[in-house]
């Protein structure tokens, strides 16, 4: 690991030891949260106790890691026991969890620490963190440009420097697309490589837990903890250590791995992003890669195909909130249970996440669900098989998170309708199941632009590996008024 | 430019972003089966608005329709063990019984049950249910 | 009230059969799988459908219900994948149910079973394994709900129509309760619930064409199977009769006013949106999985009465009793195992073992009773040292002791007056209080034979032998007529 990355470690995990150290960060975030709405929950002081623990004493000891001491807040849709779960939806505003998801679980175990809950388009559903019950999340760049989303409040946590690291969750592009449109990194898993026990499921053929990190040595970190076969997610996959590590071109640091770009698939660029590709590509050239074209031909067909299978699950899987277990009940209730159910949906949930139910419901209905639902299905297929076919000929894939920059919030910017057509980019790698991290390339008119590299199932390795070359080579640029260790670490010498 | 090509939400004459302009339209019955189906009751001021947005979403989908999948199967479940050695699924779990009481009455995760809004000597409490 | 179907109409019965089966924990938690506790007692996140759950499949739910579909000769899925059946519905927490639709585990098959006093066949359509919805009781103005049952797991088993009357349908189901009892996989308690069935009823002009159907639901006992079937192939025939068509729906069986009812359902709550279980992957199972499977299934309880009947010489009604329950079938088979007659067992376990079990409120297992005590009372019968008056007081014994027979007999004394002196003494004490006797014996007339064995039984306490006491009149009269 890297000088730079140790010493923000250290600074990071001083906050377990120092606790007005501590104490002038939880001030910092508070400001900086009243600003920005990245978190819907942070106190970190009802929780003191967990600061006073020593690593890795929640039930099974861990020798002290990378991870110890390290604050990191959870994307609401998240399960962290005794923290609410409101995944940005009024229905569930009340919430409080009662458990704790496996993944979450395991990098507690691992001395990490939960210090808050992050805001996020309701139920994991949009492109711009604006549809939040809690209101919208700002963008430390630019307050006038979305954050991006679904997961816009772990991007800024991250990239307002109140936190290391956050997880978030990725359907179609809700960790990469943010984290691009906050200048952070982004790590999309293979699907089944981390545990989905506690994230609340949006369309669970599509969902992954992901990580947003303010560098790729720390976002390997996380990911190296969080992985792993879960018995209570049948759904994960247990690699034998072979594969844990790409193998190949990878065993040496200076290896230099071929990288595919589908040209030909990307002739809708704004012009800033288009730049920022050819940039990303002369990088790569520099540090040894070789580029070459490859064919996805199927990409026009991805995002419809997309939206048909997310919300049909959507649909499926937000029908258990009904109001009777758990979450707010409409209080309206004469006469029928039917009354409760109705009135409880009606009033909890927001109009974009009502529009994706109503889509979903309606393309599995008998006589519909042929053209649509098994369509959709048979176009992943083929969309997996192209993907698998380019990875043929290179190790990695580079192609933009987004084809334009960070959109502007409200109209002038794009619509729900826009927003979907253009999430395409994303949605490739949620319908194949192959690991995809976004990365900061360059600011373009004060606003920043990533790219993102895909890689064979289970090989992130490869891409944790890349990025980090990349990135020491041409540092990441922070976003203005973005915390450090440094400003609250007095000067020691 | 991409920004220019997409479709707006305002531009009512164009329903669908394909090129023959083919357009879905939603009736008012297939409206409220599906909200029915779906549990959601359709305030009058939404209802338009909602069938706006499901039109312009469906005629969209009808992309699908130009690309020939009939040589292929559906995919439902995107991880493959099969056809690689390496990877396995998740063990099937084994039959013991964990006491709920015990797991989830704790004072620290307080008692399942009574998130619930009402509850009377145990049992979750509804309207009527015909 | 049930009118009598003309016999130019012709019954056509499938059934839907709900197994809960016996496992430690539900079919996608580990909450205890469990009858009659708290309401709400036995739940978690996963089962109450909390977010952020998913389900996690049991592997003795799914072995048990692969030894359904194996015993009922189905072709077995070499996967199991499920699929959501979406509905809403308060008792269902997720407002779908995890369920088996385009590739159910089990699929064909059949089961022979005795009917009518013969044997008759049954097709299976298909076997599923799928979760239990939890309970609703409604009270006055509200519902209340204990979600213990949510996530049981349930086999559905589906049949053919091929039954043709309530009586058929009840005598299948007799049998297949029989059967998982065999298997180990559900107790089959109707009250309980742990067997549920709902009944496809159609009446048509022909054994080949089917009519229209209706499914007809809320039986709750083997009795009730019987009426409700019957009721309705009647109210079909009726309608027919007059000219009017069946509407396919779905009726109630009112119990308290014997007829089944109309229950009105949405159109829309009947499509149920089926598309594969995203959380459950096609799970392949290994060989090993199937080899367990075989190895756990069991004689079957038809092939065992067939068996029984063929290699112990019993009746069709011994060996219907002997193999009714599995615990009874052992029990028989240790008897005779130990050297005992099976036909003297097959009685004894039919009358009077049965009689006194029943007045004690006791079951085979639970009682006194080993085959190792029986086969010794068998025995002591047998060698003549009890009679089988005696065999029947030390049997009520050695239930409510705990004693073998043999101790029971030394210990009250129940050894049986074989002294042939003391017996003749008591033979010539009755003769002579009794002269006409004398007087018919004298004529060679045996008439009083028998009265004199139970006078002298009488006066034994029932310990004497009575052929002894045979031979000792016959001996008597034999001197008489020498003189």
């Amino acid at each position: 690991m890297d000088q730079q990355a140790q010493q923000a470690a250290r600074g990071w995990a001083r906050l377990s030891e120092d606790a007005a150290l501590r104490s002038r960060w939880g001030e910092r975030v508070r400001t900086l949260n009243a600003a920005l709405n990245a978190l819907i929950q942070f106190d970190p002081e009802s929780r003191e106790q967990q600061w006073q623990r020593p690593a890795g004493d929640l039930e099974h000891a861990s020798p002290p890691s990378r991870l110890t001491g390290l604050p990191f807040v959870v994307k609401d849709n998240i399960a962290v026991a005794d923290y609410g779960l409101t995944c940005g939806s009024n229905l569930l505003r009340h919430l409080q969890s009662p458990y704790t998801a496996t993944a979450v679980a395991r990098l507690q175990r691992a001395g990490s620490r939960v210090v808050g809950k992050a805001n996020l388009d309701e139920f994991g559903m949009g492109s711009s963190s604006q549809h939040s019950a809690f209101g919208g999340v700002v963008n430390p760049w630019d307050a006038g440009v979305v954050a991006g989303g679904s997961s816009g409040g772990s991007a800024v946590a991250v990239a307002a420097g109140m936190v290391p690291f956050a997880l978030g969750s990725d359907t179609g592009g809700s960790v990469r697309q943010p984290a691009s449109f906050c200048g952070v990194y982004g790590l999309k898993p293979t699907y089944g490589a981390v545990s989905r026990f506690g994230l609340v499921a949006y369309a669970s053929s599509l969902d992954v837990i992901g990580i947003v990190a303010d560098g790729a040595e720390l976002a390997r970190a996380v990911f190296e903890v969080m992985r792993g076969v879960d018995e209570w997610d049948q759904s994960s996959i247990e690699v034998a250590p072979d594969d844990a590590r790409a193998g190949g071109s990878d065993a040496t640091p200076d290896a230099a791995p071929t990288v595919g770009i589908p040209r030909s698939a990307l002739s809708d660029l704004d012009p800033a992003v288009a730049e920022a590709l050819a940039l990303c590509e002369s990088r790569l050239q520099e540090i040894g890669c070789k580029t070459v074209n490859v064919e996805l031909a199927t990409l026009e067909y991805v995002a419809p195909a997309y939206y048909v299978i997310a919300t049909a699950e959507a649909s499926a899987n937000l029908a258990r909130f009904d109001g009777i277990r758990y979450g707010n009940r409409s209080s309206q209730v004469a006469g029928a249970a039917e009354e409760l159910v109705l009135g409880s949906r009606s009033a909890g949930f927001g109009q974009e996440v009502k529009t994706r139910i109503l889509v979903g419901t309606y393309v599995l209905r008998a006589g519909f669900q042929e053209q649509y639902y098994q369509r959709a299905q048979r176009i992943r297929t083929l969309v997996r098989r192209d993907v698998d076919r380019a990875l043929e000929r290179c190790q990695l894939l580079l192609l933009p998170t987004y084809p334009v920059p960070p959109f502007k919030v409200g109209g002038g910017g794009l619509d729900e309708f826009q927003q979907k057509q253009v999430d395409a980019y994303t949605c490739v790698a949620n319908l194949s199941g192959h690991p995809a991290l976004a990365f900061p390339v360059t600011i373009s008119d004060g606003l920043p632009i990533g790219m993102q590299l895909m890689a064979p199932p289970f090989a992130e390795d490869r891409l944790f590996s890349i990025a980090g070359r990349l990135e020491r080579k041409w540092p990441v640029q922070r976003a203005p008024g973005a915390l450090t260790m440094d400003d609250l670490v007095p000067a020691e010498g | 430019m991409l920004t220019e090509n997409l479709t707006t939400a305002t531009d009512s004459s164009n329903r669908s972003n394909r090129a023959d302009g083919r357009a879905v339209s939603l009736t008012d019955v297939e409206l409220t089966t599906t909200a029915e189906m779906a549990r959601l009751r359709l305030a009058d001021g939404e209802r338009s608005s909602l069938r706006a947005a499901i039109e312009q979403i469906l005629g969209y989908f009808d992309q699908m329709q130009d690309i020939d999948v009939s040589e292929v199967e559906p995919t439902s479940h995107p991880a493959v063990t099969a056809s690689n050695p390496r990877l396995h699924p998740a063990p099937l779990r084994q039959d013991r019984a964990v006491d709920s009481a015990a797991r989830w009455r704790s004072a620290e995760t307080g008692a399942l049950v009574q998130r619930a809004t009402e509850t009377e000597e145990g049992f979750i409490i509804t309207p009527h249910v015909f | 009230m049930t009118v009598a179907i003309p016999s130019s109409w012709v019954t056509h019965v499938g059934l839907e059969i709900h197994v809960q089966l016996l496992t430690n924990s539900k079919v996608f938690c580990a909450c205890r799988n469990s009858y009659g506790d708290p309401a709400n007692s036995n739940v978690c996140p996963v089962c109450l459908g909390y977010p952020g759950v998913l389900p996690a499949l049991n592997q003795e739910a799914a072995t048990k219900a692969y030894l359904i579909a194996d015993a009922l000769e189905s072709s077995l899925s070499p996967e199991v994948s499920f699929e959501r059946k979406n509905y809403f519905y308060p008792d269902l927490p997720k407002n779908y149910q995890i369920s088996q639709y385009a590739v159910p585990l089990g699929s064909g098959g059949r089961f022979t079973f005795e009917c009518d006093g013969d044997e008759k066949t049954l097709r299976i359509r298909e076997v599923h394994l799928e979760e239990d919805a939890g309970k609703m009781i409604h009270v006055a103005d509200v519902s209340l709900l204990d979600y213990n049952r949510a996530g049981t797991p349930l086999v559905e088993v589906v049949t053919q129509p091929d039954l043709r009357s309530g009586e058929q349908a009840e005598q299948f189901l007799i049998a297949f309760r029989s059967l998982v009892r065999y298997l180990g996989v559900c107790d089959g308690n109707l009250d309980e619930g742990s067997l549920r069935c709902d009944a496809n009823v159609s009446v048509s002009g022909s054994e080949s064409e089917l009519g229209t159907k209706v499914e007809v639901k809320n039986l709750n006992s083997f009795k009730f199977v019987r009426a409700a079937i019957n009721f309705e192939a009647s109210r079909q025939a009726e309608e027919l009769a007059t000219g009017n068509s069946v509407r396919s729906e779905t009726r109630l069986w009112n119990e308290n006013r014997d007829v089944t009812e109309s229950m009105r359902v949405k159109e829309t709550d009947s499509d149920y949106r089926y598309f594969p279980e995203p959380d459950l992957p096609p799970y392949p199972l290994a060989d090993e999985f199937f080899a367990a499977v075989k190895q756990r299934s069991v004689e079957l309880p038809l092939a065992r009465r067939r068996r029984f009947t063929a290699a112990y010489s019993l009746g069709a009604r011994q060996a219907a009793f002997l193999t009714a329950e599995p615990d009874t079938a052992r029990f028989f088979e240790a008897c005779v195992e130990r050297g005992a007659d099976a036909g003297a067992v097959a009685r004894w376990l039919a009358g009077e073992v049965q009689r006194l079990l029943h007045q004690r409120h006791e079951t085979l297992t639970s009682s006194s009773l080993t085959p190792a005590r029986l086969t010794e009372l068998l025995s002591l019968i047998e060698s003549g040292e009890i009679n089988g008056k005696i065999a029947k007081q030390v049997l009520a014994a050695t239930l409510a002791t705990d004693r073998d027979p043999r101790l029971v007999v030394e210990q009250e004394g129940l050894k049986p007056v074989t002294d042939t002196e003391a017996l003749e003494a008591v033979l010539e004490e009755v003769i002579a209080a009794h002269p006409q006797v004398q007087a018919q014996l004298a004529r060679d007339d045996n008439k009083p034979v028998g009265f004199l064995v139970g006078q002298v039984m009488q006066r034994t306490q029932g310990q004497a032998d009575p052929a002894a006491i045979h031979s000792l009149i016959n001996a008597r009269m034999a001197r008489v007529q020498q003189r």
